[in-house]
């Protein structure tokens, strides 16, 4: 319980290390067209999956990391291709029980899975502990609240996004100035916790 | 205006990757509390943006999926990633260790993944120099911003004092990163517009 809320909301991988900041933007409404919910949700369940996902293969790419010649040099490439198995299985998954939507879906299973927060999120995850030593299930649960606690941070911007993309901000402030000062504020806020 | 000229204004000025189109904010906001974290990351950001831009562009990759496309554009990253690493830990092994997570994300970059695919640029060449005139106004942008935020955050300047009376280390944590590029964002903005070359 304690490990949950210590990655969500005191170490939140937006709010404390600012992981994915771009993608979060583009998700949340940096165009201002006040981004369909479904749309939020939708990108909030794959990130979350594929974060969860990450890590687990993340336990096992470390382990074989660890034992073979200039394993740590290698860790950066071996990351890219395991992001890349676990973007191509989600399309290959959500093609299968989701055919329908899947054209609609697809948009955003690639900002979803390539951008900084899963990526901080896979370079970050040894560093957790529960307890003494590193477990297949802490880099689970750790994958896993990476992306509730990216979520939250998804959720709270784009509740506001319309605000901060109304006629009555300043031209010059409107959208992505406002949004930074916003999450900066946000980001305040959770450093006080 | 010619085309080429128009293209360099764009990435340059009016599609300004820090202040205007926000990409590659993580990296951007964790590391320019300092002129020289700063520095190892625009070292890095061009590198590997530069080199994976320039492989890109010679292998035939026009007919392949984009699924497919993305991934190799990433494990070239990934690849360049090494020895741009390994060239600024050797110049700055301390400095270099503190935001080395920060430098691996870079492989992940928005520039990397979205505008190699600008579909509104035909040839080639023109993506190419769209590329390398975001790479260069982002290292600019960067430098510039970090200049700022170190004096205001520790009054100093690549670690050296400057004689600030009253620095606000507030705005060397994360949050104070985020509050203060806004801030730039919307000035720069505001210039952009009162100059007329503001492009929505």
């Amino acid at each position: 319980m304690s490990f949950a809320f210590t990655v969500i909301l005191l170490n939140n991988i937006f709010f404390s290390g600012v992981y994915g900041a771009s993608s979060l933007l583009i998700i949340s409404g940096i165009s201002g067209s006040g981004t369909k919910k479904r749309y939020i949700a939708g990108f909030c369940l794959s990130i979350t999956w594929i974060m969860t996902a990450s890590a687990l293969l993340t336990y096992y790419t470390d382990m074989i990391l660890e034992i073979i010649p200039f394993g740590q040099y290698l860790k950066i490439p071996v990351y890219a291709a395991v992001l890349g198995v676990i973007y191509i299985l989600t399309l290959v998954i959500l093609s299968g029980i989701m055919s329908a939507h899947f054209s609609e879906i697809k948009k955003y299973i690639h900002t979803a899975a390539f951008n900084s927060a899963v990526f901080g999120s896979m370079l970050t995850a040894a560093q957790m502990n529960i307890g003494d030593e590193k477990t297949l299930l802490t880099y689970i649960f750790y994958g896993l609240f990476s992306g509730l606690g990216f979520s939250l941070a998804v959720v709270i911007h784009s509740a506001v996004s319309k605000v901060l993309h109304s006629e009555n901000m300043p031209k010059s402030f409107k959208g992505y100035p406002a949004s930074l000062i916003f999450l900066g504020f946000m980001g305040m806020a959770f450093f006080g916790i | 205006m010619s085309k080429t000229l128009e293209i360099i204004k764009k990435g340059l000025i009016t599609k300004n990757p820090l202040f205007i189109t926000g990409l590659v904010l993580s990296a951007a906001i964790f590391t320019s509390d300092s002129l020289k974290t700063a520095l190892i990351t625009a070292i890095c950001f061009t590198i590997i943006t530069a080199v994976t831009a320039a492989i890109i562009n010679i292998l035939p990759l026009a007919k392949t999926p984009y699924t497919v496309r993305i991934i190799l554009y990433i494990l070239i990253a990934s690849c360049v990633y090494l020895p741009s690493q390994m060239l600024v830990t050797a110049i700055f092994p301390a400095e270099t260790a503190k935001i080395v997570t920060y430098l691996g994300c870079i492989c992940v970059n928005s520039l990397i993944l979205e505008r190699f695919d600008k579909r509104n640029l035909k040839k080639k060449s023109q993506k190419v120099l769209f590329i390398f005139s975001m790479i260069l106004s982002f290292d600019i942008s960067l430098l510039v911003f970090a200049v700022i935020r170190e004096i205001i955050s520790y009054g100093t300047v690549y670690g050296v004092l400057v004689g600030l009376d009253s620095p606000m280390p507030v705005f060397g944590y994360v949050f104070g990163g985020l509050i203060l590029l806004g801030v730039f964002a919307g000035i720069y903005r505001y210039i952009l517009i009162e100059t007329g070359v503001y492009d929505h």
